[in-house]
């Protein structure tokens, strides 16, 4: 897994996000995770 | 049956890029039914600097083109052996694209059906891997007076035409040069092999040249389809025409789905650099608005540079532009429209800003915020509204979020996104 530790804003990664977000395709899902675990163990939990 | 009309084309130019370089020499042979019926041979002059590395190949000097004639002067006659022909050259994508660039110039729409002895070798044998001019003449014994200058070159590709006919059985060679009329060329460098190996799925593209320096990176979700489409253009574009030039080798990276590609683009441009990825790859010092309200309970704003951008900062984060003129411009625009005062927006100059009303407001352009005149509740409410289309929009999501993209061999790539952050992905092979 390549987890990046800090969270920086990308503002290409932005523009990318915010259409993406904007127009969901047929091969793709979202799931929010919950705050009360860590980013890293819902991501794992949620991809395995 | 072979073509009865062939003009075997060379030239030489001032450098690579066919919409800004120039020839400076042209050969022509046109055949009819095997035989040379007209040749056709000038030095040209430029009208421009010529390199010294290509005095260096060709022998060319900037003396001898001064009193050569102009591409103006014998665009006719240049135009009359080509006519009706099937116009043939070594990499031709190269000799045919400059040849149109020069037409266009004279406002002639030049068109002409084209094959190139390059991949017309690749073809016949493919077995053999360099197919340039240099090995050509050394595989048939053939001879060249001078190399590199454009009139000797061309005689070549006609003796090799020759010898083509002498060697290949006739059919074979009819459909050797019927395929070459109706595929788009392939770069010097790459084989049909290279290309037949490209994956029909999403994913992330890397050209690179000698030495492995990063030539460009694109995306898509059909790489085999981009790729191509780059090799079917570069006649007529002179950055398709660079990369065909100069690549040596491709290398794709499948991913899962659109999105995964456009990440993975975006992430390897900053890091390699490539050299055609010019808008994207420069690292901006993001230029940022930010808002702090004032004694006077007013929305002031504050241009400042930017290197990173952390989720707390969002709130007071006004927008983000790649220089300090576009967001000035940007507030020009919505004080203008929106009537909000140039002082708090940081446009005013400082000899205004000790003097009660800003210059706006003697104009009619503001409604008087700078000296009170305009409630501070109403004045920040149609600020925010004016800087709506600027403002990096609130995350629609209550905390983080995983994005699954699904390949259609069952391949899924996971991303953790959180606050427009991209925190990472896995991949899981199904």
């Amino acid at each position: 897994m390549d987890l990046s530790t800090t969270i920086a804003f990308d503002q290409d990664i932005y523009q990318i996000l915010k259409q993406f977000i904007k127009k969901q395709t047929n091969h793709s899902k979202i799931k929010q995770l919950p705050s009360e675990k860590t980013a890293t163990f819902m991501f794992e939990e949620f991809a395995m | 049956m072979l073509p009865e009309k062939i003009t075997f084309v060379d030239i030489e130019t001032t450098g690579l890029r066919a919409l800004y370089d120039r020839i400076i020499e042209i050969g022509i042979l046109r055949v009819e039914n095997g035989e040379i019926t007209q040749t056709f041979q000038s030095l040209i002059n430029p009208q421009t600097y010529i390199p010294s590395e290509i005095t260096a190949i060709t022998g060319i000097t900037a003396g001898e083109l001064e009193n050569a004639p102009t591409f103006r002067q014998i665009k006719t006659d240049i135009l009359e052996l080509l006519v009706d022909t099937i116009f043939v050259a070594h990499n031709v994508r190269f000799d045919y694209g400059f040849l149109k660039s020069e037409f266009k110039r004279e406002n002639i729409s030049f068109s002409s059906r084209h094959f190139c002895t390059v991949k017309l070798s690749r073809f016949l044998y493919p077995t053999y891997r360099r197919h340039n001019l240099d090995a050509i003449i050394e595989r048939f014994n053939l001879s060249c007076k001078t190399r590199h200058r454009a009139f000797d070159d061309a005689k070549v590709l006609y003796h090799f035409y020759t010898k083509l006919q002498q060697e290949i059985p006739l059919e074979k060679l009819e459909k050797a040069i019927s395929h070459g009329l109706k595929q788009p060329s392939l770069p010097l460098n790459l084989t049909q092999d290279d290309l037949q190996q490209l994956p029909e799925q999403p994913g992330v593209y890397i050209f690179y040249a000698d030495n492995d320096i990063p030539l460009y990176i694109g995306k898509s979700i059909n790489i085999r389809e981009r790729v191509l489409s780059h090799f079917a253009s570069d006649i007529h574009a002179p950055f398709e025409m660079k990369i065909s030039q100069q690549i040596k080798r491709i290398e794709t990276i499948p991913t899962a789905g659109e999105l995964g590609a456009l990440l993975l683009e975006s992430q390897l441009i900053k890091k390699l650099l490539p050299l055609y990825n010019k808008m994207s790859r420069i690292k901006h010092e993001l230029i940022s608005i930010r808002s702090k309200i004032n004694a006077d309970g007013y929305q002031e704003c504050f241009i400042e540079p930017v290197t990173t951008i952390t989720p707390d900062d969002l709130p007071n984060l006004l927008g983000v532009f790649k220089s300090k003129k576009q967001a000035k411009t940007f507030l020009a625009e919505i004080a203008k429209e929106h009537k909000l005062c140039e002082r708090l927006l940081g446009l005013e100059s400082a000899s205004w800003r000790s003097k009660g009303e800003c210059f706006a407001y003697r104009l009619n352009r503001c409604n008087g915020a700078c000296s009170n005149k305009e409630n501070p509740l109403v004045y920040n409410m149609r600020s925010l509204m004016a800087f709506s289309k600027s403002k990096i929009q609130a995350w629609p999501f209550k905390e983080q979020i995983v994005i699954e993209e699904q390949a259609l061999n069952g391949t899924k790539d996971y991303f953790l996104i959180n606050n427009w952050c991209y925190l990472g992905k896995i991949t899981l092979d199904e």
